[in-house]
């Protein structure tokens, strides 16, 4: 195996959800507020997946908030997820969600699908849990983010663009007609 | 007095920071470099030392060679590269990317990727003409000159060789140093094609551009 594909899985989780776009999720995220670290949670629906199956796989989730829509797009593997849960699975013919944008409220519903593709299991183990990699690099990576606070203590909570530097900011914040 | 490395460019990926961020990296492995010799001013007339890197068949080594070699008592490598005012580093050294600290900024040179007898487009970044309207010159270059001159300047953009000349990228920033596998992952990207061999140097950031062309 050459060193690029080993770096790569170093930092790939174990366990990562099977995502589809159309599912609802929530996204458990580590924040970085002054001194201590905290859960925030972002429930959405997804709206689109990216990259190859991997490290640089992302997705963006889409919600209204206080009226205005906001997306936000993680990737998969990143050390600041803490969890993603996928809460219901969404039948759809797209696979980018884009058109949401344009839908309020009753047009913007999608339709829970039954029968979850790739069976009723929601979570994907890697190949084999290889013992050595979660050793040596998940831990470290989080006491690392856990002892330097101050350093981003600056950051605001609610659009800390942590997880998705390749999408520059991470909400994107529009609003949406007559909501 | 300025530090350096032969590495060999492995090709690039991303890598999480602590912060959560990530970013992308150019992965440069470092195993096999030693110094071959060391320049003087009193033997060669300015300080230096030569480093060696990668392998290279006994056999296919000229003789001369093989006795540089040997004055090192080392195997010989396949690329000698020279580094100036290197310091007092003996000869037969292994050096290791152990050298350089996560954070701090180096240069890395490198021969770039040939793109053959390229054009004024691709070469000189030149606007291409009108692809409508009955036009005939979408690919051309376009005025090399006025009248008056009668004739084209030295050095006109045109047409000819891009790439694979030497390029130095400076002050690019040190992501991790793995000393276990002599890795050396670099934010961004790295002048040349993947197995690609170049010499990184503490970065000089007080020297001006151009000074190295």
């Amino acid at each position: 195996m050459n060193v690029i594909d080993l770096l790569k899985r170093e930092q790939e989780k174990q366990q990562v959800p099977i995502l589809r776009s159309g599912d609802t999720v929530r996204v458990h995220v580590k924040v970085v507020e002054g001194t201590r670290e905290r859960v925030q949670v972002f429930e959405g629906v997804v709206i689109a997946l990216k990259g190859k199956v991997g490290l640089a796989t992302s997705f963006t989730v889409r919600r209204i908030a206080h009226g205005v829509g906001v997306e936000r797009t993680f990737l998969v593997h990143a050390p600041r997820i803490d969890k993603i849960e996928v809460l219901r699975h969404g039948q759809v013919r797209r696979a980018k969600l884009f058109y949401l944008r344009e839908k309020v409220g009753r047009h913007a519903r999608i339709r829970e699908r039954r029968q979850p593709i790739g069976g009723s299991e929601m979570t994907v183990l890697r190949a084999e849990p290889d013992a050595v990699h979660e050793s040596d690099v998940e831990p470290e990576e989080l006491i690392d983010a856990a002892d330097e606070p101050e350093l981003d203590g600056t950051a605001p909570a609610e659009v800390t663009p942590e997880t998705d530097e390749p999408e520059g900011a991470a909400a994107t914040s529009e609003s949406d007609g007559g909501a | 007095m300025s530090k350096g490395i032969l590495a060999r460019k492995v090709g690039m990926t991303q890598i999480f920071t602590p912060h959560g961020t990530s970013v992308p990296v150019t992965v440069l492995e470092a195993d096999t470099c030693h110094v071959v010799q060391r320049k003087t001013v009193g033997s060669d007339g300015y300080e230096a030392v030569q480093l060696g890197f990668g392998d290279k068949a006994v056999k296919r080594t000229s003789k001369p060679m093989r006795g540089h070699f040997k004055r090192a008592g080392l195997q010989p490598h396949s690329r000698l590269k020279e580094l100036r005012d290197a310091g007092d580093v003996a000869v037969g050294t292994r050096l290791s990317v152990e050298m350089f600290t996560a954070g701090q900024r180096i240069d890395v040179t490198g021969v770039s990727q040939g793109k053959g007898f390229s054009g004024q487009h691709k070469r000189h970044n030149f606007h291409r003409g009108p692809v409508s309207h009955g036009s005939h010159n979408i690919k051309q270059a376009g005025s090399i000159g006025s009248t008056d001159a009668a004739r084209v300047f030295k050095g006109m953009k045109m047409a000819g060789q891009h790439g694979a000349t030497q390029v130095t990228v400076r002050n690019l920033e040190v992501v991790r140093v793995d000393t276990e596998r002599n890795l050396l992952l670099v934010h961004g990207s790295v002048p040349g094609h993947k197995n690609q061999v170049v010499m990184i140097r503490d970065s000089d950031r007080s020297a001006t551009i151009g000074a190295s062309a």
